[in-house]
């Protein structure tokens, strides 16, 4: 079949099928367009994770707005006229701007204590920062010891203060969220009926239409932000924070290593191609693979909407490398056959070096494929779009590389190498090693697999959201900044449920009081439900005991809650607390505009509810996410007596957690998936248990060392280090198949082990040396990205790499030679 | 027979003059009262300890402070307290209202009061009023019905929150949570039992 394809077919007539080839190539190429990339939090989550549903909606009730924090630092004190009048100047400018709704600095909120005055007075004649009389050392205390405003506006030494930059809501945004989740909920019970199938796919893509449009004009705000904050640098140094802010940034970041990974990685290819076959062709070739797959791979991804996260973002890079080690044996094993016979003509040699390739090759990259599927696994949305993302990919590239690259070249004159053996000495040194230190390399090997082992168990899965960033972005700055002096970065719900009214249609129990008494009574009874009156003492005092037990756990930063208001109306009170007729008018009195910002966040009388919003110090380094949400749990129910079911936990810290705590058994999951598809395609490949039992231990020692790095060094398991064992195996193992593949042909030669060893490292060896070399070095540009897991990936594939290499140039084939998996050596 | 039927009608009609007319009588009956205090306030030459005396003898026959002690504990509390403590619950709870009353009778300053149309449902009379003062607006409404000893208050709302049914869910709250004796003990000593009519010109800057 293959035979006749090559033959009579792609060799036959190269120059249709380059451009039927070309012109489909062109076709997905033009979809590329479409490629998108997504950076949103909830990237960063698990697919289905019931608190995702929660918390959700938990921000449908309580409101949720989208703004950015700027972090000021002023070069001078705080309050001093040049200061406050620099930051007047920062928010008018801010405010001047179109996609800015308003700005809340400390110049502009209400000042209730300086002096302190009755709620009738401080009602009808608001004093702020601007106000001409106003009392600043007064001001100053206030800031330092309000409850709402401390570790909110200002830093509790004032040696920062952070401006609030509301972006306007986006209503049909929302809208759309909420109906495309609902369905999507929906689906997951049921099956949709196709009206509700269509208006789905129909909210999908208005859904993607407005949110890129939202983009775009995100992005033009953060970039009219930062140009006035920049005309402020002089006199303070200034941060930008925020979730839209973050997500720019993240996109910013992922479209960088998209295309200096994905030229740079190229330009280094080239180099190594050029070092190694010294021939323009050699370059030219794989170079043209390697572009024409990655280009086909986006169309695909366009056509199907996959979107590019932070986990994928160096999919062009690894597609490339990947893409270039099958091209690179290729042209080995055509110069190997050109110097072995050069009076061949063009064609029989290129048919020769496909047809001999087509086994090895495609299943070095069924195994790859098997690495990256296993990702599938695992729950995290963007792990799992990476693995399809990838397997499509390099499914791509054997198609491709096995049809452009023999099209071409049949194509090419036929060109001797003037040096026929590439040597390296180092592939001689490791078979004479093999050869002469059997019994190091195993225990050497056993030694580096329970030292691996060992440090495997010391894996940890903690690590907070800013170490993902180098320490010179901004992000990082900025997030430091808003952890350490303004209430910690990462938000957590903590949602309490009190008691519901009793139905008004429940007939009280009790006697008669008599007569109209009845009567009045059932007239009280009927309205006891109704909101102003939900607000008892008893609720409101246990209110205070959660917000004082959440604001006293060393992790937590500004805890914001109905207890704050209760705290405030206590300290206006003449430290009286507020009682139930005054919480009951202000809940009924209340303007609109001050109830949403005071009472809705943080209380939803209708389903009993009351919500603490608290912020984690997520750069805390003894933070131990999981332990804290357990005690929090625990306490809330041990210490502070509420039963179980009615504490609920919510928010990113929450939902960060618990991608976290799934990474271990993603980890083993995918591992253990990728060694059992391996063992079974080796069974299939070499037809022999032991071979394939030999043909894994190599991998498992490389995976095994890597991860074992990990748990010595202290490199956490995140989304994407995580991703770094099933992948490095499944790239590793390519060397494996191409060892064994060759062993096996030249066993069968003289039946000698030893010399079919060294027979093997001075072919095979070569091309594996060299792809390997490529690999890694294709991976270490990664260490120039911005995002510190990135960082890890490209060294750490970059060591199991180097470790499978020597593995399989010295492990394997002792392995090998000891166990005899081919038959007794014939004398 | 059509007769005998159109004659009793007739006394039954005759016989109910009071409930015809009762949204007047009580509107009338309710600013007579709050005219009295209205200016008693306003006379500065008279001693407060006395001028609160005098207060407490115009309004004190229109509110009817045993029933309302009743319906803050409603029939699903009261009838579980022994006699003796019910009344001493009731006189508790009469001294709570009345100080709180009195406690803010010195943040009169000028205040116009308006009364609206009083709406009867029953044997009971909701009279509207509107306190006005300097650019803000507050709604009152006092709640009568008609007992054996003529038109009294069983309830006041004001801003839209009733003082009988706060106290209900406060009271309600406390049982739950303690006794009867826990929640007579507060109400001897704990301020926060205390309702502050007086807050609602405070706390409502409409």
């Amino acid at each position: 079949m293959l035979r006749f394809f090559y033959d009579r077919l792609l060799l036959a007539y190269p120059k249709s099928c380059l451009l039927v080839i070309l012109l489909v190539v062109a076709v997905l190429g033009y979809e590329a367009r479409k490629l998108e990339i997504d950076a949103s939090a909830e990237t960063l989550i698990l697919e289905d994770d019931k608190d995702l549903q929660f918390t959700r909606q938990v921000s449908t009730r309580y409101g949720s707005s989208d703004f950015l924090v700027i972090s000021y630092v002023p070069h001078d004190d705080l309050f001093s006229d040049k200061v406050l009048t620099d930051l007047a100047q920062l928010r008018d400018e801010l405010k001047a701007l179109d996609g800015v709704e308003s700005v809340i600095s400390i110049l502009d909120v209400p000042l209730l204590e300086s002096p302190p005055r009755p709620i009738k007075e401080l009602v009808s004649d608001v004093t702020t920062l601007e106000s001409p009389k106003v009392d600043r050392e007064l001001a100053r205390k206030e800031f330092q010891n309000s409850p709402i405003y401390r570790n909110l506006l200002v830093s509790p030494d004032l040696s920062t203060t952070a401006l609030q930059v509301n972006l306007p809501e986006d209503p049909l945004f929302k809208e759309l969220l909420e109906r495309r989740n609902e369905l999507h909920k929906q689906s997951e019970t049921r099956e949709l009926t196709i009206a509700e199938s269509a208006e789905l796919s129909d909210i999908e893509s208005r859904f993607k239409t407005h949110r890129d449009m939202m983009r775009a004009d995100q992005h033009r705000n953060i970039t009219e932000v930062r140009a006035v904050m920049d005309g402020h640098r002089e006199s303070a140094d200034l941060f930008l924070g925020g979730v839209s802010m973050v997500a720019d940034d993240l996109i910013t970041f992922i479209k960088a290593d998209l295309k200096i990974f994905g030229l740079g990685v190229l330009c280094l290819l080239a180099l190594t191609l050029w070092l190694i076959f010294g021939q323009l062709q050699w370059v030219f070739l794989p170079l043209l693979c390697s572009v024409l797959s990655v280009v086909t791979t986006c169309g695909l991804l366009g056509t199907f909407g996959w979107e590019v996260t932070v986990i994928s973002s160096n999919f062009i890079s690894l597609q490339l490398i990947i893409t270039m080690a099958v091209t690179i044996h290729l042209v080995v094993r055509y110069r190997e056959l050109i110097c072995k016979s050069p009076e061949a003509d063009q064609r029989q040699l290129v048919f020769e070096t496909a047809l001999s390739m087509v086994k090895p090759c495609s299943f070095a990259v069924l195994t790859t494929v098997a690495g990256f599927s296993s990702l599938i696994l695992c729950n995290i949305l963007p792990v799992i779009t990476f693995g399809w993302m990838m397997s499509a990919g390099i499914t791509v590239s054997l198609l491709l590389t096995f049809l452009l690259f023999p099209a071409l070249l049949v194509l090419m004159p036929k060109r001797v190498p003037t040096i026929c053996v590439i040597s390296s000495s180092i592939t001689g040194v490791l078979a004479q090693f093999t050869e002469k230190r059997g019994r190091m390399i195993l225990v050497l090997s056993s030694l580096l697999l329970i030292g691996g082992a060992v440090g495997a168990s010391r894996l940890m899965v903690e690590n907070s959201f800013i170490d993902y960033f180098r320490k010179s972005t901004e992000l990082y700055q900025g997030m430091k900044v808003i952890d350490e002096q303004l209430g910690g970065t990462t938000p957590l719900d903590v949602l309490v449920d009190f008691e519901m009214e009793e139905t008004p249609l429940e007939e009280v129990s009790g006697e008669e009081l008599g007569g109209l008494l009845d009567e009045l009574d059932a007239e009280f009874e009927a309205e006891k439900g109704a909101a102003q009156y939900w607000f008892t003492a008893q609720r409101m005092e246990r209110v205070e005991v959660v917000h004082d037990y959440l604001d006293s756990l060393p992790e937590t930063g500004k805890v914001l809650s109905l207890g704050t208001m209760l705290k405030v109306g206590r300290r206006l009170n003449e430290g009286e607390d507020l009682d139930n007729f005054e919480l009951a008018l202000i809940y009924n009195e209340l303007p609109e505009i001050y109830r949403r910002i005071i009472l809705s966040p943080y209380v939803s009388v209708e389903y009993s509810q009351v919500r603490f919003a608290v912020r984690v110090r997520d750069s805390e380094k003894n933070l131990r996410r999981n332990e804290l949400l357990q005690t929090i749990q625990r306490d809330m129910t041990e210490k502070l007596g509420f039963e179980p079911g009615r504490v609920r936990l919510a928010g990113l810290l929450l939902l960060y957690n618990n991608m976290l705590q799934s990474l271990f058994s993603s980890q083993i999951q995918t591992l253990g998936a990728v060694v059992a598809a391996l063992i079974l395609m080796f069974l299939v490949l070499f037809r022999s248990l032991k071979v394939a039992l030999i043909a894994i231990f190599p991998n498992l020692l490389s995976v095994g060392t890597v991860l074992g790095f990990m748990g010595w060094t202290g490199i956490p398991l995140d989304m994407m280090t995580i991703t770094i064992a099933a992948i490095s195996v499944g790239i590793a193992v390519d060397d494996t198949i191409h060892y064994i593949h060759r062993f096996e042909r030249e066993f069968a030669v003289d039946g000698n082990y030893l010399a079919a060893m060294h027979r093997c490292h001075a072919s095979i060896g070569y091309a594996m040396y060299y792809t390997s070399i490529t690999i890694i070095i294709g991976f270490s540009i990664l260490i120039l990205s911005n995002f510190i897991p990135s960082i890890y990936f490209g060294l750490l594939t970059g060591l199991a790499m180097v470790i499978a290499l020597v593995a399989a140039l010295t492990l394997l084939p002792q392995l090998i030679i000891r166990l005899q998996p081919f038959g007794p050596e014939q004398k | 027979m059509r007769y005998l039927f159109s004659a009793i009608l007739c006394v039954l009609l005759l016989a109910s003059p009071t409930l015809a007319d009762a949204p007047n009588e009580v509107r009338e009956l309710l600013k007579v009262k709050i005219d009295a205090v209205v200016v008693l306030l306003q006379d500065k030459t008279i001693e407060k300890t006395h001028r609160n005396e005098r207060v407490l003898d115009i309004i004190s026959p229109i509110f009817d402070y045993p029933t309302m002690a009743k319906l803050s504990l409603g029939k699903k509390h009261w009838p579980t307290l022994s006699q003796e403590q019910q009344v001493l619950f009731s006189d508790l709870f009469h001294k709570r209202l009345q100080a709180s009353y009195l406690e803010k009778l010195d943040l009169y300053s000028d205040e116009e009061i308006l009364y609206g149309t009083a709406q009867a449902e029953g044997k009971k009379v909701h009279v509207p009023t509107t306190l006005v003062s300097k650019g803000s607006k507050i709604e009152m409404f006092y709640k009568f019905y008609r007992s054996a000893e003529g038109w009294k208050i069983y309830d006041v709302e004001i801003g839209g929150v009733s003082v009988i049914q706060t106290y209900r869910s406060q009271f309600d709250g406390a049982l739950s949570e303690g006794t009867i004796n826990d929640l007579l003990e507060k109400l001897r000593i704990d301020d926060t039992f205390v309702i502050d009519a007086a807050d609602v010109k405070e706390v409502s800057p409409k």
